[in-house]
């Protein structure tokens, strides 16, 4: 039989306190990234107008620069994508502020048309515009999508376990979405629509290990009757027990993402990049963080009440974790 | 074999016929969305504000001539500051009564507030509202015509957002982007002009002109005049035959589009159905001199559009016609309103601006196509690969379940006519990535089950039921993430979501039941199975 792990014995929890360290460093690092490159914003939230054109024979990406400066475009992006024998390049123009400007996509084309000179537009292979309008509803309305598909996580799992369990999967989430936006503003990437889809994909998908992991432990708990002389103890047991399947269904999500990435073409390109990111960072949170925080959330509670026994009377602190009503 | 399992044999077998007889042919079945076929996305945004300004405009200006007419003295009438409504000074307080009969007559239900000589008049937001809804539903109507006059193929056109200002439309695999949004930002060109008839005609109230051109312009002796013009009438009857009249008319339209402020359906003395309307002041006094001229003869409704000029109506003038007038025909309510709804259209009340628009050449959809299915095979090989080699023949079972479940999807799609995009094709293989998960955790289970030395039957089973609670868990929290997904999304995403949920729906279904079948077919009724590949 071939197997990931041999009957593992690995001690998670010991070094719980060294992994919220380098997970919090990685935040903290992800949150400066963000801070200070930004995040490269596609125009469904920036507004303004998009093409993509190819031409005869290879573009010179300066002389379209010019062409569009001298058309009275500023800040215009130019690249050349897809493959070199195409002779494809995108081109990028931002709002001017206070105009109307709802023919920008073609004017910005027929610019280029009368600059074409000896190599002529082949063809207009896409060209979008959006209003400055569109945008701003789009970016309310995509925090709202991801701080709603957290909060219906905590929901579910508040009702399939308890609220601790599902504060911790929460706080995995985060953590997971915090650190692949920053990787996502480091490698430079486009926020679009479909890179907040797999947001919010990977929101569902990375909670699944979480779940996954949390299920044992609560087997586990009932099996013992629900109280446990040590919890680190009983959710290490978890982990190792369920570390193949952990390991194993995010490689194989993983595989199809990286396939994704590296051959889907560039529209699937910034998508895959948050799934590919996001797996590797949701499987190391469910391990790392997630369980770890049960123990952190026992231990608070302890020593709340250690703290209110020490004023009232003197009770024995039943180490007992409730285990949901399933 | 048991009854049982005859029963689900048989409902597997169902499933994946039918669904592969819902998808197949696929090209024919899968509706493509635009980014993969190509074609214009286009959100229009409707001024519906302007729209309430021109009704206080035409208010405004139907009040001042018949405070002038009834020689009711006032010293200025003014749109109001916060736009809606108007305020009029200085009136002569000794005939307020007069005053307020006249905005009885011409805005009844708005609010009147008289404070010495000067009365504030307000738009009340029912009838705000309502102006605004109207200019919407024309605008979209107006833009349905276009479409069609467009000939493009299962466009979609629709309002979208809360505010309800908004249309959406969507053009698939149009070639000529620039001309559709300038067909569609057209402002009509609505036009009245007096037939001119051929030498010869007598019965200028009955008479209809022949159904060609060159008919006509053999009446005129072969050529046409001058100031003369031909426009079609065309009749398109429920069967499909299509019948026109060419009229000829006068070049020089005696009132244009912008002239007229409203229609609408009314009913006359006999109460028959008409169509009411109303024109500006100013063109009021043209119409009526246009009349005069063409008592007892026709004159046609022309409407201009890209396409060229289209007669919408060739009503006789029976009487001398100033700003308000009535077309009669024998109209039922439906065709009243459809005229009424046209006259309106050629005078949009509203401007209408491209905020977003996406198009998307064909040759680029098909590279997207490519891509993104080349990809998700060597994806969906990729997975395969790693579960037959990994779990061997349990892989081939899981292997299996996958394929079915690609098959499930599809064919679901196809039935509910959902639209396949780009990040559709990412969410159909991504959903092999997730299914593919149940698969595993059974399989982990039921090695767990056995390291313990369980019988492999026990295994099997304790293997699948204890797996199933965790699977319902982890679909449950995508399929959550999937509905933020979809209430947040627009097209292409929307299409991900849908087949996200699809596919781990019928994931379920293929990783929990149909794998579980697979093992009960293979291990068949021998009491003793020894081992498991697994």
């Amino acid at each position: 039989m071939l197997q990931l792990f041999h009957n593992p014995k690995i001690d998670f929890m010991s070094k719980r306190r060294l992994w919220v360290a380098v997970s919090l460093t990685l935040i903290v690092i992800s949150l400066g990234i963000l801070w200070t490159k930004g995040i490269h914003r596609g125009i469904e939230f920036e507004g303004g107008a998009e093409v993509q054109l190819t031409y005869k024979s290879t573009p010179d990406v300066a002389s379209v620069r010019n062409a569009l400066a001298n058309a009275g475009y500023s800040g215009a992006i130019v690249t050349t994508i897809g493959k070199p024998e195409e002779n494809e390049i995108y081109v990028r123009v931002p709002l001017v502020p206070g105009a109307k400007e709802q023919d920008l996509a073609p004017r910005v084309v027929a610019s280029l048309r009368e600059a074409q000179g000896s190599n002529p537009i082949n063809e207009v292979r896409s060209q979008s515009y959006i209003g400055p309008t569109v945008g701003r509803e789009l970016v309310k309305k995509a925090l709202g999508a991801v701080i709603g598909s957290m909060a219906g996580m905590l929901v579910y799992i508040w009702i399939r376990f308890e609220f601790q369990w599902g504060l911790a999967a929460v706080i995995a989430l985060v953590h997971d979405t915090i650190i692949t936006l920053g990787l996502f503003s480091l490698f430079g990437y486009e926020m679009s629509l479909p890179v907040v889809a797999a947001f919010l994909t990977l929101v569902g998908y990375s909670v699944n290990d979480t779940v996954v992991i949390f299920d044992r432990i609560r087997e586990n708990l009932r099996a013992k009757g629900g109280t446990v002389t040590s919890l680190p103890d009983l959710i290490n047991t978890s982990m190792n027990q369920t570390l193949s399947r952990t390991i194993l269904t995010s490689l194989l999500t993983w595989i199809v993402c990286a396939f994704l990435f590296a051959l889907g073409g560039p529209a699937l390109r910034d998508f895959s990049f948050v799934m590919v990111v996001g797996i590797i960072v949701g499987t190391y949170s469910s391990i790392y963080i997630a369980s770890p925080f049960l123990v952190v959330w026992q231990e608070w509670l302890g020593e709340r009440a250690k703290k209110k026994t020490a004023v009232e009377a003197p009770k024995t602190v039943a180490k007992k974790v409730r285990t949901g009503k399933a | 074999m048991s009854n049982t399992m005859t029963w689900k044999l048989g409902l597997i077998v169902g499933a994946v016929g039918l669904s592969v007889y819902l998808f197949y042919p696929p090209k024919e079945t899968i509706n493509l969305g635009l980014d993969l076929q190509g074609g214009s996305h286009l959100v229009l945004q409707v001024e519906a504000s302007a729209a309430v300004k021109s009704e206080i405009d035409l208010a405004i200006n139907r009040i001042g001539q018949m405070l002038k007419e009834k020689s009711i003295p006032y010293s200025s009438i003014t749109s109001s500051a916060d736009g809606l409504g108007m305020d009029i000074q200085g009136v002569d307080s000794a005939r307020s009564a007069d005053v307020r009969e006249i905005l009885d007559t011409i805005v009844p239900r708005w609010s009147v507030t008289p404070s010495g000589a000067d009365w504030s008049i307000r738009i009340p937001d029912s009838i705000k509202l309502q102006v605004e809804a109207t200019s919407v539903e024309t605008t979209l109507t107006v833009l349905r015509q276009r479409v069609d006059e467009l000939g493009v193929k299962e466009p979609i056109i629709q309002k979208q957002g809360s505010s309800g200002d908004r249309i959406v439309v969507e053009l698939p695999g149009i070639d000529d982007p620039e001309r559709a949004k300038g067909v569609l930002q057209d402002q009509a060109v609505l036009e009245w002009k007096a037939v001119a008839y051929p030498p010869g005609v007598t019965d200028f109230e009955g008479w209809r002109p022949p159904a060609t051109k060159d008919a006509v312009i053999q009446m005129f002796g072969g050529t046409i005049p001058p100031n003369v013009e031909l426009a079609a009438e065309i009749y398109v009857e429920s069967n499909g035959t299509r019948t026109e009249y060419w009229w000829p008319l006068q070049s020089i339209a005696a009132i244009v589009g912008n002239d007229l402020r409203s229609a609408r359906r009314g009913a006359d003395a006999m109460q028959r159905n008409v169509v009411d309307f109303v024109l500006s002041p100013e063109a009021g006094k043209r119409f009526q001199a246009a009349t005069r001229e063409n008592l007892r003869k026709k004159m046609a409704i022309v409407l201009g559009s890209a396409k060229g000029k289209v007669v919408i109506s060739a009503p006789v003038i029976n009487d001398v016609i100033s700003d308000r007038g009535q077309i009669s025909g024998r109209f039922d309510v439906k065709s009243a309103e459809d005229l009424a709804l046209k006259l309106r259209s050629g005078a949009i009340p509203t401007a209408v601006t491209i905020i977003e628009e996406r198009t998307v050449g064909p040759s680029l959809g098909k590279d997207s196509i490519r891509a993104g299915v080349f990809a998700s095979l060597l994806g969906f090989v990729g997975v395969a690969l790693f579960m037959l080699v990994y779990y061997r023949l349990s892989g081939v079972n899981a292997v299996i379940a996958l394929l079915m479940n690609v098959v499930l999807v599809l064919g679901a799609m196809a039935y509910f006519g959902s639209t396949l995009t780009l990040p559709g094709i990412a969410g159909l293989i991504l959903t092999v990535g997730m299914a593919v998960d149940s698969n595993v955790l059974i399989f982990e289970r039921i090695r767990e089950e056995l390291r313990l030395g369980k019988a492999v039957r026990t295994a099997i089973d304790q293997g699948f039921s204890r797996a199933f609670g965790t699977i319902v868990d982890t679909h449950v929290t995508t399929i959550v993430s999937a509905f933020f997904l979809f209430t947040y999304g627009t097209g292409p995403v929307r299409g991900f979501a849908v087949t996200l949920v699809i596919g781990l729906l019928f994931s379920m279904f293929t990783a929990v039941f149909v794998s579980r079948v697979i093992y009960d077919l293979v291990l068949g009724d021998r009491r003793n199975v020894q081992s498991l590949s697994i």
